[in-house]
């Protein structure tokens, strides 16, 4: 009898259990809400904040190819994984805690959401969408001259540190940008964290706020073009990086199908199409990803 | 005579038709003055036209000049602002932050692997902005005006290189020897960059407030395809306006040589480069050379000069543009001849003295021909009065014929009328001869009976009166013979007679068994009584016949009808005794004046036809009834009657319905007329399968008489 008794709990907790992980299918919920979420941030040419972007189209696409209704939903860096797996999320070097619940508001990030160690911990990536690389920036007056490329990037970016030591370094905590990701106080560096939108950056070096700034590529290049001859690439901090869409952890479904839909962009060419629209100089710096089949 | 008139008239048409006409009038002198003043007054305005053509044609030449001259300055204009557009546009670029942004970051340091490519893509995306922005600035042709723009570095080498898809030029990687532009002092140049490229570059130099201070830095190219020239400039829908005057417009560059939309011949060209050489080519004199000179003085900026040319009759005159000194000349190429037309006034004047030789010949011909022309109108004016008379001849005619036909048509109808009287006569000649015929045999037969009954007279008196002794004789013989036997009944009943008398006696009794002298004397009586009757029976047909016929009787004798009605009936008799019951009803009648044989003629034709009308038995009733005035016989038959449609045409001659043979047709004809004849009427009532009834009314005075006595 008691063990009878043991084998209905233990059924019973498997019942619910599994209908919470049938629950959890963000593709289903997604399909029976008939709306796929998006969060994003005002970031570069991935979400330009005035409805188009990148990111905003590509997610656009995925919603028809789902054959649900697009919902963008604005958040910011310090919210957005907490806005997508329902806790708040702490970086820890490369580590995370999780915080408080919260309430979930996406299905998932598509905003040039780098790929980072600590951020595998909160979310899962889709397939990488889009190269990317850590440049240091300054002001064309500030008397900083850029490195001179050695071929190796390891040497380049040492070279680049080097060019920190002593120096005032902007970043942006909880991104791709954050100063600590890329060890610069052991080149010497002072780090500073920004409390501005990303894309604020490059004007605030131009406006003499920090000597020096951390950028990731695609901004970089959004910057140069938008205030040309005020900003100096320095050189690289990082390696090259990439960039991908954040999923839940539970959502496999939902991934699978971005990254089945991100398959059919690519081999169709309509993923291409968009990058040349939003971010043309990026082929030239990263031809290697756009012409190689994806990994 | 009708048809000898018709004769006439036919001839005297032909002879009007054939009288001469009248000599012509003489021609009026005066037409012939009015004629002539005329000639000389058109030739007069000939003239007059021919001194205005020259005068419009000479303002044409001045008027078309000048427009070549505007039009090829406008076109000038046109290119020169367009040159001017597009070496802004290149100079823009080349004055642009993304341009200016990528050297200063160049000079601080920035390298292509870390920025500076993007700096480039951005610059490229700014060459194709700016193709595409000025292609849209073009109404109606999307082609970029730039085929290929690109940014250059100071040394010649190759740092962005935007390229048309459907561009021609094949861009260089480097271009060594753009430093020997000297563009330094010259913020535009447009050069040659390639023999076969078709087109002009334009060039702007890059500089830069460096630490070197201003410097050229690199260059901006853009490439200008000559064919964009003619789509815009000179193939303009103004050529079509002037198709007439003008030829073409090529477009002349002293490095890039000809442009043009057709082939000029060698030589041609070879005059053109050695005037573009300032070698200097004669401006050979010719009537266009004024215009040339005054074309000149109208347009400072532009040279006027003529060529002849062997293969090109008539020569070209070509408008040069001269205010274009960037190396770049426009020539309008005008054809002599569509331009100025010299050829025209000769062309006008020929026409017109052809047209005045013409109205000359004309004039002549119709001076020397006048008079011929006028007996042709007399001729013709008699012509028509022929025409006008033969026309009434035909009206004449057509009336007279129509008159003849008229009394053809009377003539036809008479001849109708009388071939009808001719038949009508016929028929009652027939008649008359069929009654005539009847007649002389009725008065034969009367004559006849008569002759008969005189010669039957005679011996039927005597056999009569023979019969009568023999009567006589046979009642003797009787009365003896009776008393033989007598006598003989007595010997033998009183004596013994000797056998010898006894035998005679018994010889007689034997010859008397043997003839029957008892049957022949019974049967004499009767034979000798009904031979008298036989000879009455005679005696009375004699006399029937006598009374039937009554010949030798031509006029009216006055008669009782009832007595004809049974002589006719005894003369008939043979025909009715068969089969007829003859029923009289006599009537007391007067004693009528008439032809007594007719009636009697009449009477048996209508028993006989009762009988005929009889198939096996039936009965004739006679009716006769009469007063002072009129005598009316009625014979009903119950024969078969006569149809209702035969009753119309009973009376008329040669009717029967009797076969062929066996009846004339003109028994009841005659009887109808001798009725007619006699003043009377006869009617005919008859219903078929009962029976016919004739009435006859008969007066009883005979009226002729009385009207003319």
């Amino acid at each position: 009898m008691k063990r009878l008794t043991i084998l209905a709990v233990f059924t019973l907790l498997s019942s619910v259990i599994a209908g919470q992980i049938v629950a959890a299918d963000g593709l289903t919920d997604v399909r029976q809400r008939g709306t796929l979420r998006h969060l994003g941030i005002p970031y570069a040419n991935f979400v330009t904040g005035k409805g188009d972007g990148l990111c905003v189209e590509v997610m656009q696409g995925f919603a028809s190819y789902l054959g649900v209704e697009y919902e963008y939903v604005r958040t910011n860096w310090q919210d957005v994984f907490g806005d997508l797996i329902g806790k708040t999320v702490y970086p820890e070097g490369e580590d995370v805690s999780f915080g408080k619940r919260v309430a979930i508001r996406g299905d998932l990030i598509a905003n040039g959401l780098t790929v980072l160690p600590w951020r595998e911990k909160a979310v899962k990536y889709s397939t990488p969408t889009f190269p990317t690389q850590v440049w240091l920036i300054t002001a064309s007056n500030s008397g900083l001259k850029p490195i001179h490329p050695s071929g190796d990037i390891n040497r380049d970016i040492a070279a680049t540190k080097a060019l920190l030591r002593g120096r005032h370094v902007l970043g942006k905590a909880g991104t791709c940008l954050d100063p600590s990701l890329y060890k610069v106080t052991r080149a010497g560096a002072r780090p500073e964290l920004f409390d501005g939108n990303l894309n604020d950056l490059a004007p605030a070096v131009i406006n003499g706020l920090a000597e020096t700034a951390i950028l990731d590529v695609p901004d970089a290049l959004v910057a140069l073009s938008k205030w040309p001859g005020r900003i100096l690439v320095l050189g690289p901090i990082s390696p090259p990086q990439v960039m991908g869409v954040g999923f839940r952890p539970a959502d496999d479904r939902l991934r699978q199908a971005f990254n089945n839909y991100y398959d059919r962009m690519r081999k169709d060419g309509t993923y291409q199409a968009l990058v040349r629209k939003y971010y043309p100089a990026v082929f030239d710096y990263y031809p290697d990803f756009f012409s190689h089949p994806l990994q | 005579m009708q048809k000898h008139d018709m004769n006439l008239t036919n001839n005297s048409i032909i002879h009007a038709d054939l009288q001469p006409v009248d000599p012509p009038a003489t021609y009026p002198r005066k037409w012939q003055w009015t004629l002539s003043l005329s000639v000389f007054v058109l030739m007069g305005i000939i003239s007059f036209l021919l001194w205005r053509n020259y005068q419009v044609h000479d303002r044409l030449q001045t008027t078309a000049l000048r427009e070549i001259g505007e039009d090829l300055a406008s076109r000038a204009r046109a290119v020169n602002y367009f040159f001017q557009e597009r070496a802004n546009d290149i100079q823009a670029l080349a004055d642009s932050h993304l341009v200016s942004a990528y050297f200063v970051n160049k000079a601080l340091g920035m390298t292509d692997t870390y920025g500076l490519k993007g700096s480039l893509k951005e610059i490229e995306r700014q060459f194709r902005d700016l193709n595409r922005s000025t292609a849209q600035s073009i109404q109606g042709d999307e082609r970029p005006v730039f085929d290929r723009l690109a940014m250059f570095s100071a040394t010649g080498q190759l740092l962005v290189n935007y390229q048309v898809e459907t561009g021609t030029p094949a861009g260089p990687d480097t271009w060594n020897d753009i430093e020997q532009l000297n563009l330094h002092q010259q913020s535009i140049r447009h050069t040659n960059y390639d023999a076969s490229s078709n087109g002009m570059i334009f060039l702007a130099p890059i500089r830069h407030q460096g630490e070197s201070g201003k410097s050229v830095d690199g260059y901006i190219a853009g490439w200008v395809m000559f064919d964009i020239f003619y789509q815009r400039f000179l193939s303009s829908t103004h050529r079509g306006k002037h198709r007439q005057v003008f030829d073409e417009t090529l477009i002349y560059s002293p490095n890039t040589g000809w442009h043009q939309t057709y082939d000029l011949d060698a030589l041609l060209l070879d005059q053109l480069e050695q005037y573009f050489s300032h070698s200097g080519i004669e401006k050979k004199s010719d009537s266009l050379k004024n215009l040339s000179h005054l074309a000149t003085q109208h347009f400072e900026t532009m040279d006027f000069f003529f060529i002849e040319h062997p293969s090109r009759p008539g020569g070209r005159l070509f408008a040069v543009d001269t205010e274009l000194d960037k190396g770049i000349y426009l020539v309008r190429i005008i054809p002599k001849e569509s331009l100025v037309d010299a050829q025209a006034s000769s062309r006008l004047l020929l026409l017109l003295g052809l047209i005045v030789l013409t109205i000359i010949s004309l004039a002549v011909f119709v001076l020397r021909y006048g008079t011929l022309v006028h007996a042709l109108k007399a001729r013709l004016v008699e012509s028509n009065r022929l025409q006008a008379e033969v026309k009434n001849a035909n009206i004449s005619l057509n009336r007279e014929i129509d008159r003849r036909k008229a009394v053809e048509s009377q003539l036809q109808e008479n001849n109708e009328q009388l071939e009808d009287r001719i038949k009508e006569r016929t028929s009652e000649i027939e008649q008359m001869q069929g009654q005539l015929v009847m007649q002389e045999k009725m008065a034969a037969v009367g004559q006849l009976a008569a002759g008969v009954a005189h010669e039957i007279n005679n011996p039927v008196g005597f056999v009569n009166s023979n019969l009568t002794t023999l009567s006589d004789y046979l009642s003797d013989m009787s009365h003896l013979i009776t008393e033989y036997e007598r006598l003989a009944a007595y010997l033998e009943e009183t004596t013994q007679l000797p056998e010898a008398i006894m035998a005679q006696i018994q010889h007689l009794e034997e010859i008397k068994r043997k003839v029957d002298i008892d049957f022949i004397l019974e049967d004499l009586s009767d034979l000798l009584t009904e031979s008298r009757e036989g000879l009455d029976r005679v005696k009375n047909i004699v006399l029937d016949l006598k009374d039937f016929a009554h010949p030798g009787e031509s006029r009216k004798i006055y008669a009782d009808i009832n007595k004809g009605l049974d002589s006719t009936l005894n003369v008939a008799w043979n025909e009715l005794k068969y089969k007829v019951q003859v029923i009289k009803d006599y009537g007391e009648l007067p004693w009528i004046s008439c032809h007594a044989d007719q009636l009697n003629q009449v009477f048996m034709n209508l028993l006989v036809n009762a009988a005929q009308s009889i198939e096996t038995k039936g009965e004739i009733t006679i009716t006769t009834r009469g007063d002072d005035d009129w005598v009316t016989i009625t014979i009903k038959d119950t024969g078969a009657g006569i149809p209702k449609e035969n009753l119309p045409r009973l009376f008329d001659p040669f009717f029967t319905t009797k076969a062929v043979g066996q009846g004339t047709g003109l028994g009841l004809n005659m009887a109808y007329n001798i009725i007619r004849n006699h003043d009377g009427e006869i009617h005919v009532e008859s219903v078929v399968g009962k029976g016919t009834t004739f009435t006859i009314h008969l007066p009883v005075d005979d009226r002729a008489e009385q009207k003319t006595g």
